[in-house]
């Protein structure tokens, strides 16, 4: 099963990279950040699991799975969304500048 | 009595099941926006509304069963006011005439 | 967990953000976007997370897509760029991508294949779950490590909450603020005053149950937040600048950072060191009940409080009106 999670894994991530290395719309690439994100988040929470384990809530009625990790992935997903939320301010804003949201336009902005 | 229960709850689920599905094929065969949304919002009310009823035999118990019904209340407060909200946004703007005229003037 | 079940989620997720990153109508990929979210919610708890299923549901789907969509409505009337690009070769446009994400694939699921084995637990997972009612008096395990194993991560976290909501005032700081008084019609206004108490009083018990049930001050803070953008929609804005003016947002926001230090500080003048516990000067209660945990019950109030408030500022920041007037670099 964790095959399963980890071919799963692989293609979200590198649909992401994807995503990110050839659409022009910057939109385009805040969703391939959202992918490539949750794609480790997808890892972080199939690797915890044990088979057979309860959910981390005490009194557990058996086996318990791996709750560190899943604290890692609560700070990860809180942080994901603040970045998240600061590129849509980075867009709204060179938006405003550019006319645009061409991510080549964006690149070549100097100085 | 419990099997016999959960067999009913089976059958509302799989009508639910088809009620949502009926839901799906309105969003995308229905030719215009306000038909879209009616068949949508009403077929997929009662879908969801009885999947939650006939998950209540599986709830294990007073809590659970007493949650799976506030959802279900709160779900059939919440769609149809979503969906009056897109109509009325849709009706603000003219969607659907300009969508008309549009088509009108595809065809010569 | 049966195979089958996961196998179908995962692939559709896998349907989904393929239909997210192909599809050219960008509100639809927004929209399939957190249809992604949702489902990897659902296979989240099918995978005995029930925390981070939430989290997830709420933040990645609700909050994340609510200000996607309003960074797109700002954005909207500017024209869309075309994805054709006649100056470069055709090799090195979309299949060069494609080779090296397809052998970024292969790798790294060669990777990961070699570190599958019997899980089993390592010692600090085994040694939380064995040992978190006597030294947390807390029953939810998650909770328990965020806010009294490792709290110092949770006030880094806040940090970068922090840094994140003074970013985005920073960048968008030369707009007007909307003031609409209009909303949407009666019969939403009716059916929103019915159910925001309902939702708010869901959004204290996730808060405030935090160190007994999935929840936290994570996810409370954000359905507070959602209520906040919820009401910004439904009744105008004006109305809720009425109710929560950006000056008190900013404040409830400073004022949970300086709780978690100050609850932080306690546990330093007590003797045993910064943000400690139980060994601080805090009670650990009954298990089970509101008043346990010492102060994770505190720090819960400080990081929701936090995330609510900057949440919403986020929110209120974002729906300005940037004017700029003659002043563009491209002249």
């Amino acid at each position: 099963m964790a095959i399963m999670s980890f071919i799963t894994v692989s293609l979200l991530f590198s649909l992401g990279l994807f995503t990110v290395l050839t659409r022009r719309n910057a939109f385009k690439t805040v969703i391939g950040l959202t992918l490539m994100e949750s794609a480790v988040l997808l890892l972080l929470i199939s690797w915890a699991y044990i088979p057979d384990g309860w959910a981390p809530i005490l009194p557990l009625k058996g086996g318990g799975v791996d709750p560190l990790l899943h604290a890692f992935t609560l700070t990860a997903i809180v942080i994901g969304a603040c970045d998240l939320a600061l590129a849509f301010a980075f867009i709204m804003k060179l938006n405003k500048f550019e006319r645009t949201v061409d991510v080549d336009v964006f690149r070549r902005l100097k100085g | 009595m419990i099997p016999v229960l959960r067999f009913l709850g089976g059958i509302c689920i799989f009508a639910g099941v088809f009620f949502s599905f009926a839901a799906v094929v309105a969003i995308l065969r229905f030719p215009d926006v306000y038909t879209r949304l009616h068949g949508g919002t009403k077929a997929l009310s009662g879908g969801a509304v009885l999947i939650l009823l006939g998950a209540l035999p599986y709830a294990g118990g007073y809590p659970g069963a007493i949650k799976l019904l506030l959802i279900a209340v709160f779900f059939l407060i919440s769609n149809p006011m979503a969906s009056h909200a897109i109509a009325r946004a849709c009706h603000r703007r003219s969607l659907a005439e300009r969508a008309l005229e549009r088509k009108r003037g595809e065809r010569g | 967990m049966s195979e089958p079940l996961l196998a179908f989620f995962y692939f559709f997720i896998l349907v989904t953000a393929f239909v997210a990153v192909f599809l050219e109508d960008l509100l639809s990929s927004f929209i399939a976007l957190s249809v992604t979210g949702v489902l990897m919610a659902t296979v989240f708890a099918l995978l005995r997370a029930p925390d981070v299923a939430l989290t997830q549901a709420i933040i990645n789907s609700g909050l994340v897509t609510s200000l996607l969509l309003v960074a797109y409505s700002q954005t909207r009337r500017t024209p869309l760029p075309s994805e054709e690009c006649p100056e470069c070769p055709f090799w090195l446009q979309w299949p060069s991508a494609a080779l090296v994400c397809t052998l970024f694939a292969v790798f790294l699921f060669r990777g990961l294949y070699s570190l599958a084995c019997v899980r089993e637990l390592g010692s600090a997972p085994a040694h939380f779950l064995a040992n978190t009612l006597e030294e947390t008096g807390a029953l939810n395990v998650v909770a328990a490590i965020l806010l009294d194993y490792r709290a110092f991560d949770t006030l880094g976290e806040t940090t970068v909450i922090f840094t994140a909501v003074s970013g985005i005032s920073l960048l968008l700081a030369g707009g007007r603020y909307v003031h609409s008084g209009r909303g949407l019609s009666f019969v939403v206004k009716r059916g929103m005053a019915l159910l925001t108490p309902f939702i708010l009083l869901y959004a204290a018990s996730i808060l405030f149950l935090g160190h007994l049930t999935p929840g936290g001050g994570f996810q409370g803070g954000s359905v507070f937040a959602t209520v906040a953008i919820l009401i910004c929609v439904v009744y105008g804005t004006s109305f809720e600048a009425a109710r929560i003016s950006p000056k008190t947002k900013e404040t409830l926001e400073s004022g949970g950072a300086l709780l978690f230090i100050v609850v932080g500080l306690s546990g330093a003048a007590w003797g045993t060191g910064f943000l400690a516990n139980l060994s601080g000067p805090f009670l650990p209660g009954t298990p089970g009940s509101l008043f346990s945990g010492g102060n994770m019950l505190l720090l819960n109030l400080a990081v929701g409080l936090k995330v609510g408030a900057g949440l919403s500022s986020i929110f209120y920041a974002m729906i300005k009106i940037l004017e700029l007037e003659g002043d563009s670099w491209q002249s």
